[in-house]
């Protein structure tokens, strides 16, 4: 272990004193000091992009540290030195990992310390959250009444629907709760309402209309109402940016074992750009009404998964960084469910981490060194 | 003599990435090197010598054949503990001091190091607690020679040891070669610069095309049998006369007379050593 840690303390200091990391530091501060600054105190929108940007830099940044310490270990020729030391391989590639780590952890925390201050003082954050009720497209047949979960409220629903093809007139859908009367509202495909909600826990949906309607994703469907405590939220989300960030870092230190520098980034962005829009296409194409199968979800063909990419690296391992690109979602007031965390905690921490780690593990103890001069 | 390195039929092929053969950079090197042995792999560039010092170390896998570091595999955990390495290219952490590169170097490889010591044994005393992105490439030399040392190995491979090094530095390394042979330490130096592994090495062995050219002891190799080097005081001219003639009486073959030289790098030697002694004056 103490190797490990002696290599993880190199790298940390390499940062530091190298530059990268005082420059990311000054960067997130420059954005987190300034971008608030420009907003009035109820413009969410611009607290989740400057959220958004400082995420989208935080995992960029650490990307490219993870594949700059290890690439520079193979490029400078100190991986040759370090071969021939008594020192076990996989720990030196650990070492190097968690320094990248450490470094990352160290800039979340300055984010998070700056994120507090300006919250609690020009820009509080939202005191409303939004809750997905649904995590699957929801398919409305005439007359057959849907029940889903939805916790929380009284508040403001905000409803979209999706039709196979366009309306003449606007469809009509029934909306009860729990503990309230039937409500009835007239809806055109594809446009957000937003609608009072007095809250019981469930939400049951009747479609009126002559035609299937759809509500595709959590986003079609939620309820924003009073948060409880937006701290344990905060919380909550800066433990996914950590496993995310740790993640990232073992990605890169991955790729550069294996792949050379500029195609070792390019992998790590790539991976980021892909995951940032995994799933790439919806999940359960509307099929026209009068077709075979019209009611179900229509699976989608191994070729069109394949095709895919944002389905195929996301059902296993862009699906739960997808899935937990929260920062910015903090500043919009949307809350992290705790089933959210502990499955990230499972699948993106232990599950996806450890797997790219034991990849990157294998590549380095199969590495040759010393090959910048082959002749 | 037990045998502390030992190359058995070393070969290394690259290929390409269709898996073709390329280069064969080594091809069939069989040698040993005893215990306390001072050896030089010689070489023109391109004859194959790095890639035969990474094979002895590990850091390649060879094609065929095999090498052994103290009769184990030299990427085995005590192969490597018994080894120090100085690459022909020295390119530490340039964010760390000497002091900190030393102490990050000993920590890896668990061995424990009188630090200020070791960097009094390569002249970096001076310069200890500055980062090694400031040094001159002569320091780096140095700086990589003194990790090299961590733990007193029983074997140094030194790759080109006197390259970015002055007259001075070289002068110093030599004299530390002697001092570590003098002591029992193995020592593999690869160079291409002649003089350097005449003056310090036992025996050498020479590459060529990946081949092993040649090998031995540098009497072997460099002694002719049919002439003779005598070297003399100086003599009036009457006295030279009288013992060439008595010479060539006896022998009948000619006879080359030549002012002893000193070496350019003797007397640059000596003449910065008088300049330091007399302040600068000649």
């Amino acid at each position: 272990m103490r190797p490990a840690l002696a290599v993880a303390h190199a790298t940390l200091v390499a940062a530091w004193r190298g530059g990268p990391a005082p420059a990311m530091a000054g960067l997130l501060a420059a954005l987190l000091l300034w971008l608030p600054s420009q907003v009035g105190r109820d413009d969410v929108g611009l607290w989740q992009i400057t959220l958004s940007v400082a995420q989208a830099l935080l995992l960029l940044g650490t990307g490219w540290l993870a594949v700059d310490s290890v690439g520079r270990d193979l490029r400078e020729g100190q991986a040759a030195l370090l071969a021939t030391r008594p020192l076990s391989r996989g720990a030196w590639w650990l070492g190097r990992w968690l320094g990248v780590v450490a470094v990352a952890w160290v800039l979340l925390a300055g984010v998070v310390m700056l994120v507090l201050a300006q919250a609690r003082g020009r820009c509080p954050l939202p005191h409303t959250e939004t809750r997905a009720a649904i995590d699957r497209s929801l398919v409305l047949q005439p007359d057959q009444p849907v029940t889903v979960s939805l916790p929380g409220g009284p508040g403001e629903l905000r409803l979209t629907v999706r039709a196979p093809e366009p309306l003449s007139r606007p469809a009509r859908l029934d909306l009860a709760a729990a503990s309230a009367p039937d409500r009835a509202v007239d809806v055109w495909p594809d446009r957000l309402y937003r609608l009072p909600w007095p809250g019981g826990g469930s939400i049951t949906l009747t479609n009126r209309g002559a035609g299937a309607l759809a509500v595709m994703s959590r986003d079609d469907l939620r309820l924003r109402c009073a948060a409880g405590n937006p701290w344990a939220n905060l919380g909550r989300v800066v433990v996914l940016m950590a496993l995310q960030l740790a993640f990232i870092a073992a990605l890169g230190a991955a790729a550069a074992s294996c792949l050379s520098h500029p195609v070792a980034l390019f992998a790590v962005l790539a991976w980021l750009v892909a995951a940032a829009h995994a799933p790439l296409l919806p999940d359960a194409p509307i099929v026209a009404p009068g077709e075979p199968g019209h009611h179900e979800a229509a699976p989608s063909p191994l070729w069109l998964v394949t095709l895919n990419g944002g389905r195929l690296t996301g059902l296993w391992v862009t699906d739960a960084l997808h899935h937990t690109w929260r920062l910015g979602d903090l500043g919009d007031g949307r809350l992290v469910p705790g089933g959210d965390l502990v499955a990230s905690c499972w699948r993106l921490g232990l599950g996806q981490t450890g797997a790219v780690l034991l990849i990157g593990v294998l590549l380095w103890r199969r590495r040759e060194f010393g090959l910048e001069d082959r002749p | 003599m037990s045998a502390v390195l030992r190359a058995d039929s070393l070969t290394r092929v690259f290929r390409d990435a269709w898996g073709r053969p390329r280069v064969t950079a080594v091809s069939d090197v069989s040698f040993e090197v005893g215990r306390g042995e001072v050896v030089g792999l010689l070489g023109p560039n391109g004859a194959g010598k790095s890639t035969t010092v990474k094979l002895l170390l590990g850091l390649l896998r060879p094609t065929a054949g095999a090498a052994r570091i103290l009769g184990q595999p030299p990427d085995s955990r005590a192969a490597r503990a018994a080894v120090g390495y100085l690459p022909e290219e020295t390119r530490l952490y340039p964010h760390l001091t000497a002091t900190e590169t030393l102490a990050f170097f000993a920590q890896v490889a668990g061995v424990k190091a009188d630090l200020p010591a070791l960097l009094a044994r390569v002249g970096l005393t001076g310069a200890a607690h500055r980062r090694v992105g400031e040094y001159s490439k002569g320091m780096n030399r140095r700086l990589g020679l003194a990790q090299a040392l961590l733990g007193s190995p029983e074997l140094l491979v030194l790759d080109e040891p006197t390259s970015g090094l002055d007259p001075l530095g070289r002068r110093d390394v030599k004299q530390l070669i002697g001092e570590l042979a003098a002591g029992g330490t193995t020592i593999l130096l690869s160079s291409h610069l002649l003089a350097e592994v005449e003056d310090v090495c036992d025996r050498v062995l020479i590459l060529c095309g990946g081949r092993l050219a040649a090998q031995g002891s540098l009497w072997e190799l460099l002694s002719d049998p049919d002439e003779l080097t005598l070297r003399l005081p100086r003599l009036d001219a009457e006295t030279l006369a009288r013992v060439l003639a008595a010479v060539r009486a006896e022998t009948g073959a000619a006879v080359t007379v030549q002012p002893a030289s000193l070496g350019l790098e003797a007397y640059f030697l000596d003449l910065v050593a008088r300049l330091g002694a007399g302040g600068g004056q000649p």
